[in-house]
């Protein structure tokens, strides 16, 4: 041995014992490996989740059991009748045989019959033509009587055997009955049971049998396990929608149902995460919602990063720091590195709805997400930042043009400066005295400023015509009128801030002004020719003509120009510093000149050189022009960010500056910033003219998070046009005239699309306030709904409210019918002609159903001009509109049902005669005998009754 | 076959878990001491149909106080207590009279999925015109040729009006229960609710005046097959 040794250059045993030992080493790293690569959080979660499922189904079998006892007599009634059954088959057999037999004779006599039937007609033949012939008459008819007998007689026949053979279906179906009905009532009684039995079956353990139960803990084994384990990853594939994994665009791939195991289970509502069956099934997941799962995976909607499997990597964003913290703690959670697309956090979870909702005004199901997009539209944020969204928009803040004709210079300085010291929920932002402007020394120069502002605009304004008296009117009468004629569809008067969140619905109301402290802000002259006509003044405004008399309109301005803010009026603008203003003129002269240079230029001005000069530049360091027109200002670019893909925008591009105290996320900048727009120049040191600028819009925190939402939605993606929910041309059509409904807030008075039409709280009865416009699209013919938004006329005569005038162009108000037609499904270019042809059976129907003992219809429908005999407010609309006015298919389903159209009408369903109503004694007496003959045929009266209604004013 | 009917109704009382009622009752009156506002005549004389069906003038119902110092047309009800009880829905119809031109009767309930039969008496043409809420309200008109509708409620729900807009002074109340404790107070202003079981309830006394008599509601204990009874006042402390 020892011999051995030495011939070798290293040592056997030595190597042995390493070799062993790497060996053990490698073998425990494979272990290692494996039970790394084996055990996973989704696997977990999978087994916990099927003990669930276990413990569900369970209980559902348990409350689906039947009690035993019923069950018993169930089984005895199944048996009984079983047995007896059985003791009638012999009965049964003979009556099968009988029925064979008569069905033999039923065939032969009805072929007879029918064979007859054609010698019947030669015979007849034969006759007709004996008797123009005049010869063989005789014969010929002695022929065709015998014919004629025959046929009689293989009728009877044939119905005689036909009854038979019905009389053997009766027997065999009773005899059979009780056995069917027995065995039926048995497996209604146990359906339920038996599905989820089945279930059980696939997935409890301790319901399989042995073999099963072995394999299916074998195909979960390591190794083993890529067979077909019974644990395994779910995913979803969505083709159409994308993303974006740089150099590279790849079809979504969300594997998060893995664990979100109950995602469309109802019985998991209350189960704990991640388990919980999805909050909203009518609309998400399930085949039959709008958004099945497995054509839109998760991550399209909520975003994050569908291919993780643990908790981490698929990207979950908390609510707030306390959901961080417990994450850290339960999950070992942290924000997920090098991922942009991040889960929305659950409050902002409706972000995800823009991408393929984009061209809607109003997002159905995504409140939160609609009001931050209306928050946007009424703040005109796509004033200052380009938004893709709102291109083409117009500005939203009033006409500056005239505006010297409206205001005062001391209004105007003191509303620049505190917007909200006049108005406490304006939609004009504060741009003065914001966190980093509120020093001594930037007050000196932003009221310099503001002078300077003011100064420009009266300068440049031009002159408005204003009557130099307006006649006298009467405060009561004058908030009779605003409150009944209709200003209350878009203004309110709120002399003080109330505590309820912002809702759509209240958009829709506050969509004007607040009309506060009209007095302390313009002239009765002003108020008055505004109202009689708005775009005299502003030819851009929105405002609609309420078409008002030279009576009303002072009524209405002297209830406005009563409301004064005598706080406002009390204090004073401050003098102009001209020594500031020398100051600031030279700041922005310096910036492109030597201060030799800058300092001479100044001293060239005269005091309204530098006036303007300062304003100009004021004006625009501000952006004022972003909502206002302002001569001198037409062209000029906004000055913000471009927002269109502001979600997408990488967080490190978003600068914190110092403030450290929030996560560094975008929706947390987003949410700071729209709270405090200036909040990051925080302990910096900047000149005034590159300091933060954004106004503060004193946003709520329900409004920051809405903005917060769309402003997430508005991001990069990629989605196929047949997933977008405006892919095809109705869905644009009807989004462009929603589009132009929601602007000129129609929804502030009617209910749109189920939107909308709360002026109805202030009127009180839903039948003395706007009508309801469901179904206007199959309801009014489209000429007839061009004339009237052009030139409206009363329709309803009951109503105090009135339908104004709109500034549209003809394009914009045949975008809104075709709206209204899409909407309805009534897309017909051409309406169907129908008119009554004058008197007709149908119109004498119509006339009897709406006389005074039926419908009496007169009783509050105008009828060619004769006023109805029920109280003004009863009133509803002249039938003698209706031909011109009213579609003839849509009057037969509004007389069909009238409830269904408009909910709370007062129009009832007329009566329409059943077969039952005219079958008593006497009916005669009472009922024509045309009617009695239709009664039962709904659709026939129904029509009558429109055709009468066509004929009302008819000669 | 009767036998399986028996079974069907046995079956579907253990599914549903529809339980035979208690024997308890809860009795009492509805006390209002004073004179109660003045009745108001009805003005008929728009249909000269619905004058000529009365020999006296017809007064409004809409406060009626009875010579025993208690308040008629109260409409008193279990409110609560019941939870997780299920019970049978009597085949009998409800039945709603238009009548000379007034409903009777002027304030009624009636349980959900029951009958409701709605009669025109009259010569003339009704609108019956229901203004519920939970229920989806219909307005359809009865002709004096139709002598008959029927209609059932589905969910229940608080009293709500049903009117008739021909004749605008026709109004009734109507209520919807999903169990059957409910009864309106007589001319003796009694109630009793009959059959209930043993158990610890609310029981609510509502009247149509609304804001002007508040409605009231009342802590009772039925032990079985016993009566409990309660008062309610709706004396008006500020007159
Ligand atoms: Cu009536």
């Amino acid at each position: 041995m020892d011999l051995k040794k030495e011939e070798r250059y290293y040592q056997p045993d030595e190597l042995h014992r390493w070799f062993g030992i790497s060996s053990v080493l490698f073998l425990a790293s494979i272990i290692i490996m494996f039970a790394n690569d084996y055990i996973r959080e989704w696997k977990g979660h999978q087994r916990a989740f099927r003990e669930a499922d276990v413990a569900l189904t369970r209980a559902n079998i348990e409350s689906a059991a039947v009690d035993d006892a019923v069950k018993t007599e169930l089984e005895a009634a199944v048996a009984t009748a079983e047995a007896q059954l059985a003791a009638d088959q012999s009965q049964l057999d003979e009556l099968d045989s009988l029925k064979t037999v008569a069905e033999g004779e039923f065939y032969w006599a009805n072929m007879n019959f029918m064979g007859t039937t054609a010698d019947l007609d030669e015979a007849r033949y034969l006759l007709e033509h004996g008797l123009t012939e005049r010869h063989g008459e005789m014969e010929a008819r002695k022929h065709f009587e015998e014919v004629t007998a025959k046929v009689k007689l293989f009728k009877l026949q044939s119905e005689g055997f036909q009854a038979e053979i019905d009389g053997y279906d009766a027997e065999t179906t009773t005899l059979q009955a009780r056995h069917k009905k027995a065995s039926s009532e048995m497996n209604e009684l146990l359906a339920d049971l038996s599905v989820f039995e089945r279930k059980l079956l696939l997935i409890d353990p301790e319901a399989m049998s042995m073999a099963n139960r072995v394999a299916n803990v074998m195909r979960d084994l390591p190794v083993l396990d890529f067979l077909a384990p019974s644990i395994k990853i779910q995913q979803i594939i969505v083709n159409d929608i994308r993303d974006d994994v740089n150099f590279a665009v790849v079809p979504k791939v969300d594997r998060c149902t893995s664990c979100h195991l109950g995602i469309d289970n109802t019985g998991f509502a209350d189960a704990p995460q991640p388990y919980t069956t999805h909050p909203n099934l009518d609309l998400f997941i399930i085949s039959a919602s709008s958004h099945p799962m497995n054509e839109f995976g998760c991550t399209s909607c909520h975003a994050g990063r569908g291919r993780g499997t643990s908790f981490t990597s698929a990207g979950h964003m908390p609510a707030d720091a306390e959901q961080a913290r417990e994450w850290e703690e339960k999950y070992d959670w942290e924000p997920l590195a090098f991922w942009e697309e991040k889960m929305f956090p659950a409050q902002y979870s409706e972000a995800g709805c823009l991408k393929c909702h984009a061209s809607e005004p109003t997002i159905r199901g995504a409140e939160k997400l609609t009001l931050g997009l209306t928050i946007m539209e009424k703040a005109s944020c796509f004033g200052c930042h380009q938004i893709d969204r709102f291109d083409d928009w117009d500005r939203r803040g009033p006409n500056l043009a005239l505006v010297s004709g409206k205001l005062t210079k001391e209004f105007a300085f003191k509303w620049i400066r505190n917007p909200r010291s006049f108005r406490h929920n304006t939609w004009m932002p504060a741009f003065f005295n914001q966190t980093n402007n509120s020093s001594a020394e930037d007050k000196r120069r932003t009221d310099t400023e503001i002078h300077a502002i003011v100064h420009y605009l009266f300068e440049n304004s031009g002159d408005v015509q204003l009557p130099s008296t307006v006649r006298s009117g009467s405060v009561s009468r004058g908030q009779a009128l605003f409150e009944s004629v209709g200003c209350q569809g878009c203004h309110v008067i709120e002399p003080e801030p109330l505590a309820i969140e912002t809702d759509l619905d209240r958009m829709f109301q506050r969509h004007g002004p607040n009309l506060i402290g009209m007095g302390s802000k313009a002239t009765p002259e002003w108020v008055y020719t505004w109202i009689r006509d708005p775009q005299f003044y502003n030819p851009d405004s929105r405002m609609p003509n309420l078409r008002l008399t030279s009576r009303e309109a002072a009524d209405i301005t002297a209830y406005l120009t009563g409301l004064t803010n005598d706080r406002f009026d009390g204090t004073a603008a401050p003098a102009l510093n001209e020594d500031a203003l020398a100051d600031v003129a030279f700041k922005w002269l310096v910036k492109n000149a030597s201060e030799v240079d800058a300092k001479s230029r100044v001293d060239e001005m005269d005091l309204n050189e530098q006036l303007l000069f300062v304003g100009k530049r004021s004006i625009l360091h501000y952006g004022c022009f972003s909502c206002h027109n302002i001569p001198g200002f037409e062209d000029s670019k906004p000055i913000g960010t471009p927002l269109t893909l502001e979600g997408s925008k990488p967080t490190h591009n978003l600068d914190f500056g110092s403030v450290h105290e929030i996560e560094h996320t975008n929706y947390n900048w987003f949410e700071a910033k729209l709270t405090n727009p200036r909040i990051f120049d925080r302990d910096k040191v900047k000149p005034y003219d590159e300091r933060l600028r954004m106004p503060n819009f004193n946003l709520s925190r329900t409004e920051v998070e809405a903005v917060t939402t769309a402003l997430l939605g508005l991001a990069k993606s990629n989605v196929h046009a047949d997933k977008m929910a405006d892919g095809k041309m109705d869905d644009l059509i009807i989004n462009r005239g929603m589009t132009i409904i929601k602007d000129y807030n129609c929804q502030g008075c009617h209910i749109i699309n189920g939107q909308g039409g709360q002026i109805v709280d202030i009127i009180g009865d839903p039948n003395l306030s706007p009508p309801n416009l469901n179904t206007q699209g199959a309801k009014a013919k489209s000429d007839w709904l061009y004339k009237f938004f052009k030139s409206p006329t009363t329709i309803r005569p009951n109503l105090a409210v009135r339908m104004p005038t709109f500034p549209l162009a003809d394009d914009q108000w045949n975008d809104i019918i075709r709206a209204f037609q899409f909407s309805a499904g009534a897309t017909t270019t051409f309406e169907t002609p129908h008119s009554s042809a004058g008197k007709t059976n149908s119109t004498f129907v119509g006339a009897y159903l709406a006389s005074k003992d039926m419908g009496d219809c007169a009783k509050c429908h105008v009828m060619a001009g004769k006023n109805p005999t029920n109280a003004r407010t009863d009133w509803a609309p002249d039938l003698a509109l209706a031909k011109d006015r009213l579609r003839p298919e849509w009057i037969v389903d509004w007389l069909r049902d009238p409830q269904a159209i408009m909910p709370g009408t007062k129009m009832p369903q007329p009566f329409i005669p059943s077969k039952a109503d005219v079958e008593f004694e006497g009916a005669e007496e009472y009922f024509p005998q045309a009617v009695i003959r239709m009664a039962g045929d709904d659709e026939a009266l129904l029509e009558s009754l429109r055709d009468y209604i066509y004929s009302v004013g008819e000669k | 076959m009767k036998i399986t009917v028996r079974y069907i109704t046995l079956i579907a009382a253990l599914i549903t878990g529809t339980q035979l009622w208690g024997q308890g009752s809860i009795t009492g009156s509805v006390i209002f001491e004073g004179k109660g506002p003045r009745m108001r005549t009805i003005k008929m004389g728009a249909d000269p149909v619905c004058s000529a069906a009365h020999t006296e003038p017809v007064k409004s119902e809409s406060v009626v106080v009875n010579g025993n110092g208690t308040l008629k047309n109260v409409l008193v009800s279990i409110s609560a207590g019941l939870d997780g009880m299920k019970f049978e829905i009597p085949e009998e119809p409800v039945i709603l009279d238009q009548n000379g031109c007034t409903y009777t009767p002027h304030v009624w309930g009636v349980m959900a999925g029951q009958t409701v039969e709605i009669r025109n008496s009259d010569a003339t043409l009704h609108n019956i015109h229901s203004q519920s809420k939970q229920n989806r309200a219909f307005n359809f008109a009865m002709p004096k040729v139709v002598k008959k509708k029927n209609h059932t409620f589905d969910k229940s729900e608080d009293p709500f009006i049903i009117k008739c807009d021909v004749h605008p002074w026709m109004r009734t109340w109507a209520a919807v229960f999903d169990h059957p404790f409910y009864t309106v107070t007589d001319d003796t202003g009694k109630f009793t609710l009959e059959n209930v079981p043993a158990g610890t309830y609310t029981v609510k006394a509502w009247h149509e005046s609304g804001k002007k008599l508040p409605a009231q509601t009342l802590e009772v204990t039925v032990s079985d097959g016993q009566a409990a009874s309660l008062d309610f006042d709706f004396t008006r402390t500020a007159k």
